[in-house]
C-alpha cells in the first residue's frame, strides 16, 4: 500500500502503544471533571459562553 | 488568553491527541521505516 509515494509498511502500534491510549481516555476524562469544576466557579459561572445559557438558564446572582 | 479559559479544555485536548495520534501512525509506518531501509542497503553496499 502507498501514501502519497511512499510504502506503508505494517506496524503494530495498537499493541505496543496502548497504555498512553489509555492514558489518554484517563486524561480526557479527568479534564473533563476538572473543566466543568472550573466552569461553576465563582468566575466563570455567568460566562455568556457557559453551555448552560444554551439551555435557557438565566444569570446567576 | 484562550489557552486558559477552561470552556476550551476538552476542544484542545482533542484536537491535541489526535494530532499526535496521525504523527504516531505517520512516523511509524511511513517515516521511520523509510530510514532505516535507507541505513540497511547503505551499509549493505558499504559492506560489498
Amino acid at each position: 500500500m502507498k501514501f502519497l509515494g511512499s510504502k506503508v509498511y505494517r506496524y503494530p502500534v495498537f499493541k505496543t502503544y496502548w497504555p498512553f491510549f489509555v492514558g489518554a481516555v484517563a486524561t480526557y476524562y479527568l479534564i473533563g471533571k476538572a473543566q466543568s469544576a472550573m466552569e461553576n466557579s465563582e468566575q466563570y459561572i455567568n460566562d455568556p459562553r457557559h453551555p448552560r445559557f444554551r439551555r435557557g438558564e438565566k444569570d446567576q446572582k | 488568553m484562550p489557552q486558559l479559559i477552561p470552556f476550551f479544555f476538552l476542544n484542545q485536548l482533542f484536537y491535541g491527541f489526535l494530532t499526535l495520534f496521525i504523527l504516531l501512525i505517520l512516523v511509524s509506518k511511513i517515516i521511520l521505516p523509510y530510514i532505516l531501509k535507507l541505513n540497511i542497503v547503505r551499509s549493505i553496499i558499504v559492506k560489498f
